[in-house]
């Protein structure tokens, strides 16, 4: 048997293999397309009601609080929030692939997204750490001196400092860096063969 | 407006009753669960809907819809490579594994077909579009269309292919009596 016709054979083979006629109706397509898209509007409304109830409370400690030094902290944290936000929204929002871009286009996509990704990460310190620290310093301080001054343990504010400190030293140390970096070698290397 | 959601849908079962069959095979190419298969077929389908919104006819609608498609389950290969750290093939590495691969592929697909299949899922997304389109009986002018890759590029990939194809069933047995 020639390689023609070999070829030939396992195209046919494929071509003729038995499917289970799965196909979805314009109207089961609207459908989930019409849930698809409520999906992604719940989960922004999710997002946005969470930082206005972050915003909320934090906004009614600094009203409320009477020391000058816990308002400051308070101020400083809501400021390092929003800097978080504002820097989610306009560098970490994912941009939208065109679906009908041919191969190309895809590894392209994928590519930025990837860049997108590890260059969040690597400055992971400077624009999320970073912007919350001085606050929250300023906040564990205020409470610490409330403490003492009252004749309080200052056990509970230490170890509330020493969790906090903890939860950013592992945030910063993410290290996936390294991983984003060879899937974007993989997909320059998927372009190049 | 409303001419326009027409025509969307229309071109919608256009393409559900020309390519259903061929959109199932691609899907099944990338994934190999039954469930999350389905989910994947799925999800094509409403991406070809929501795409064929913006379809100008600046090419075909065969070249659309497989470029929609396979880009919806080169993502979806995508997610799945980091979720299950599958390691995928290019057709050189493919080429050469004839010997090691055709024995478990045989052990978990008993007939050709599976052992296709086996083979397809192992590729790289680039190399799988080329094969499928291949197996589609598709010209390498059309290949480059649906994928952006030059028809150099995909002559050269398509000569792979045959070699690994033919390697893989040679070395899987005599297909003659199997097929």
């Amino acid at each position: 048997m020639n390689n023609e016709s070999e070829d030939r054979q396992v195209m046919e083979l494929w071509q003729n293999q038995t499917t289970e006629g799965v196909r979805m109706s314009v109207e089961q397509v609207r459908l989930e397309a019409g849930r698809f898209q409520s999906r992604i509007k719940w989960r922004n409304v999710r997002e946005y009601v969470a930082g206005l109830a972050v915003t909320a409370f934090l906004g009614y400690e600094f009203s409320r609080a009477k020391d000058l030094l816990l308002r400051v902290g308070f101020g400083l944290v809501m400021a390092g929030l929003a800097y978080v936000v504002w820097h989610l929204l306009s560098k970490g929002s994912p941009g939208e692939a065109d679906e009908s871009a041919g191969l190309s286009g895809w590894i392209e996509f994928r590519r930025r997204e990837l860049v997108r990704q590890r260059d969040l990460l690597s400055s992971v310190w400077r624009w999320y750490i970073g912007p919350l620290v001085p606050g929250m310093v300023v906040v564990i301080v205020a409470f610490g001196r409330f403490a003492l001054a009252h004749g309080r343990s200052i056990i509970p504010v230490v170890a509330d400092a020493l969790l906090i400190a903890a939860v950013f030293v592992a945030v910063g140390r993410l290290n996936a860096t390294q991983k984003l970096q060879r899937q974007i070698d993989e997909l320059d290397e998927q372009s190049r063969s | 407006m409303p001419d326009v959601a027409h025509d969307r849908d229309r071109l919608f079962e256009q393409v559900m009753s020309s390519y259903g069959g061929a959109l199932e095979r691609l899907a099944r190419a990338y994934e190999a669960d039954a469930d999350i298969l389905r989910d994947l077929l799925q999800e094509i389908h409403i991406a070809l809907w929501r795409s064929l919104a913006k379809f100008d006819n600046r090419c075909s609608l065969r070249t659309w819809v497989y470029r929609v498609a396979h880009n919806v389950a080169a993502s979806h290969v995508d997610k799945q490579v980091r979720a299950r750290k599958l390691v995928l093939v290019s057709l050189d590495e493919l080429q050469g594994r004839a010997d090691e691969s055709a024995g478990e592929a045989d052990a978990a697909h008993r007939h050709e077909l599976g052992q296709l299949y086996a083979m397809i899922q192992e590729l790289k997304p680039v190399d799988r579009q080329v094969m499928l389109a291949y197996l589609e009986g598709m010209d390498a002018a059309s290949t480059a269309e649906i994928t952006g890759l030059s028809a150099r590029h995909v002559a050269t990939k398509v000569h792979r292919i045959k070699a690994a194809l033919g390697e893989r069933f040679r070395a899987g047995g005599n297909r003659e009596q199997r097929v």
